[in-house]
């Protein structure tokens, strides 16, 4: 089920009003009732994979009460390895068999052996990226002792299928959701008025900017040969506002309907486009997997620690990994990898650190160092998100050669609608005012009520006029 | 919880009358538009066509036929209601609505194509159907064909969700400023300028490099057959016509001479005339052609005289 369908504003209704009114009555219930109707949720897309879902889940919560019932460090061991086998073993099968199948095969063709790669074919199933790992980090966590198992079946399979991040994210940590099933929810207008505040500036954002930049990055892409490179050019600052609308947009919806239902998910964007260099981006960027590789694969490694070499190939093991995460296509890993590069100058140069703040604090209006440090980051990362979009490494190829040449100079040719461009600019001025806070309109709370209401109608407005031709959120497919 | 739901159903409330509000400025607007797209729809609804004769056709009879050149050369009144991107399905809504609103016509012109008697799964430029849609007619034939979904029939304003520029158009129009866009169009036919562009044959030639057959719905075929008959019936003269395609892309349609072959047979068997210029010596030049299968502004000027004269020939023009 799409956030942006018909049937979820009829879905969201009914499961709040049967929810709520399930508060007093029973927590287990309550619980109970939101595994159903996340799995219709998903089934929605295709029921047969919630076998996976409850597969993973039935795993990690074994797994864990395993961990914690033995002191024995080998059987611990054990325990853990087999809960990271299973998890990724998932996405292995699911996710990346036929893609290291194909590669093997075209690698032993070029030796000069040809080979038939041995083909899978399964379809991807949706948001297999994001629960298991959330599943995974659960059981580390539980090794780590950092977290101690759950002995409530319901609340944690509840935690692993909560619908508002299943699919796509935010990737939740069992120590700040789990615990939130343990208790009863206590409902708070405060929190569930700017859960909806949040969910219509998430609408505004996939709804209206990434779904046109869609309308017209989608041919840009798919006719890169015959265009000129000032079209080029315009179409990868358009894929960069068009992932990060579809995206971040996705995750306003799902933590504001989180907040509809009294939970508080972390936040998993912060203004990643106000970044002053690519390092202060990351941690502004799908917060959630940046921490969890961060967490769970860079600082085993070793983290920051170590020699210059080890940090070296920490940074470009995590970046690789992040791009290959995102799907099974050599594209993914070449972005990674130009991002571990970046990432590695900066910290060369000592200053991957030095941006911690946000931009301007205090202030209505950058400096212009952090001006043109904020427009060349955003440059930068727009001319990567060209490799991250393109269909395979040659037509990345075809898409650079011919932005850089002497055509970058000719007139734009862009022949779709272009009326929600000024849009554009009202999602980075809200943006700009807001960066502060949590999500865009948080701040409206300081308004008073004719002026939020005028707002809120304002943007419903805005929304149903300017709404683009509907497509599936990005990260679906990752 | 109580002041949450009182406050989220007088948001509710407040919307749907927002978007009441908005339906109603956006569709009244559209329906007194003359804008390119709205023009043909606006004369017909308002009655105020009543042409002798009527071009009734898909983008080659809106392209092809410039009514004043017609009316010079036939003096009649002519009035061109070609619709693009559409097949017979829809033309016969277009004549249906005409006949409810507007005075019989003495002639219909029905140019007629390869794409004539295949199913739509989609609305072409549907935004113009959308101040209409409370209309039996325009609701049952546009729910066949995918175009408006389930909700733009039911809640207010959600049929133009996704059109600003019409959107911006019918609210100017509503308050009696300049419609749509500034495209001309004279009695239906658009005045712009249309000259050879290789871009359009050269994607198509990449996207069927082998060629297409176009599907033939019996269903439509017999729709078509009725629709003959109901108009001779009611004692107007119909002609079907068959405009040229650039010679080059004519290897490209499989099914061509099938479908010529089936408007002959409808045309024979309900005895009217049928003016086959498919293989005119206009098909042999680029410049009286935009594309492979619209012709030039040019190639319509010289067409649509070829075509009056020949006419002129044929109906029982009052003089």
């Amino acid at each position: 089920m799409l956030f942006d369908s018909l049937e979820f504003a009829v879905f969201l209704p009914v499961v709040f009003a049967v929810y709520w009114s399930l508060s007093s009555r029973s927590l287990k219930l309550q619980n109970a009732f939101l595994i159903v109707v996340s799995y219709i949720f998903y089934g929605w897309w295709d029921w047969r994979f919630l076998a996976l879902i409850i597969f993973s889940s039935g795993v990690d919560y074994l797994v864990a009460k395993g961990l914690y019932e033995t002191a024995d460090l080998k059987k611990r061991k054990t325990l853990l390895w087999a809960s990271i086998s299973i998890n990724i073993g998932l996405l292995g099968v699911f996710k990346y068999f036929d893609f290291f199948s194909k590669s093997f095969a075209e690698a032993f063709t070029l030796l000069g052996k040809p080979l038939d790669p041995l083909l899978l074919n399964i379809v991807l199933p949706v948001g297999i990226s994001f629960y298991t790992f959330q599943t995974l980090s659960y059981s580390i966590d539980v090794y780590r002792r950092k977290l101690e198992p759950s002995e409530d079946l319901i609340s944690f399979f509840a935690y692993v299928s909560f619908f508002p991040q299943l699919v796509a994210g935010p990737i939740e940590r069992a120590t700040n959701l789990l615990p939130q099933f343990y208790k009863r929810r206590v409902f708070s207008y405060d929190k569930a008025v700017d859960g909806m505040r949040q969910i219509l500036w998430g609408l505004f954002k996939k709804v209206v900017i990434a779904d046109n930049c869609a309308g017209i990055v989608d041919p840009i892409f798919n006719h890169a040969s015959d265009l000129n490179g000032s079209t080029l050019a315009l179409g990868a600052i358009f894929f960069a506002i068009q992932v990060y609308g579809d995206f971040s947009g996705y995750s306003d919806i799902a933590i504001g309907t989180a907040r509809l239902f009294g939970f508080d998910l972390k936040p998993n964007f912060l203004y990643p486009y106000f970044s002053r260099d690519t390092a202060e981006f990351w941690r502004r960027w799908h917060i959630s997997l940046s921490t969890w590789f961060r967490d769970y694969v860079y600082i085993p490694l070793g983290g920051s620690h170590g020699s210059l070499w080890q940090n070296v190939r920490n940074i470009l093991v995590i970046f690789l990994v992040s791009g290959l995460w995102h799907g099974a296509k050599w594209t993914y890993v070449l972005w990674g990898g130009l991002h571990a590069c970046c990432f590695i100058v900066i910290m060369l140069i000592g200053n991957h650190r030095r941006n911690l703040d946000v931009v301007a604090q205090g202030r209505y209006l950058p400096s212009l160092k952090e001006l043109l440090q904020m427009g060349f980051t955003f440059a930068l990362l727009s001319f990567l998100l060209i490799i991250f979009r393109a269909e395979n490494l040659g037509d990345a190829w075809v898409y650079i050669e011919n932005m850089f040449s002497e055509s970058i100079f000719r007139r734009i040719q862009i022949y779709e609608s272009k009326a929600f461009i000024p849009l554009i600019g009202g999602l980075f001025l809200v943006e700009w005012l807001s960066r502060e806070r949590l999500h865009g309109l948080e701040v409206l709370s300081r308004y008073s009520r004719l002026w939020r209401w005028a707002i809120y109608l304002g943007l419903i407005l805005i929304i149903v006029s300017f709404r683009g031709e509907s497509q599936a959120f990005m990260y679906f497919q990752f | 919880m109580r002041r949450f739901l009182k406050h989220f159903l007088i948001l509710l409330l407040l919307t749907a009358g927002v978007l009441t509000l908005a339906d109603f400025c956006v569709t009244a607007g559209l329906r007194k538009s003359n804008a390119l797209l709205f023009q043909s729809m606006t004369g017909i609804f308002s009655g105020s066509i009543n042409a002798d004769l009527i071009i009734i056709g898909n983008s080659r009879a809106r392209r092809h036929i410039d009514p004043e050149i017609m009316d010079s050369v036939l003096s009649v009144d002519s009035y061109n209601l070609g619709q693009n991107g559409t097949g017979f399905r829809i033309q016969k809504m277009i004549y249906d609505l005409y006949r409810q609103h507007n005075q019989k016509p003495k002639y219909i012109v029905h140019i007629v194509g390869n794409g004539m008697f295949e199913e739509e799964d989609g609305l072409y430029e549907r935004i113009k159907f959308a101040p209409y849609l409370n209309d039996s007619l325009v609701r049952a034939t546009t729910r066949d064909i995918k175009g408006f979904d389930k909700i733009d029939y039911y809640l207010p304003y959600f049929k133009y969700s996704g059109f600003p520029n019409e959107i911006k158009g019918g609210i100017s129009s509503f308050f009696g400023m300049s419609g749509v866009s500034n495209e001309e169009a004279y009695k239906g036919f658009p005045k712009t300028h249309f000259d050879w562009n290789n871009v359009i044959f050269e994607k198509f030639k990449k996207e069927f490099p082998d060629g297409t057959s176009l599907a033939i719905s019996d269903k439509l075929i017999e729709l078509m057959d009725n629709y003959i008959q109901s108009c001779k019936d009611d004692g107007i003269e119909i002609v079907l016509a068959y405009p040229p395609i650039y010679y080059e892309a004519k290897p490209y349609f499989h099914n061509d001479p099938q479908i010529l072959d089936i408007l002959k047979g409808l045309a024979q068997k309900n005895k009217i005339p049928f003016l086959d210029y498919a293989d005119d010596s206009l098909s042999y030049s680029k410049e009286n052609f935009a594309d492979h299968v619209h012709m030039s502004s040019k190639g319509a000027e010289i067409f649509t005289k070829k075509l009056s004269q020949d006419l002129k020939d044929l109906l029982k023009t009052e003089r």
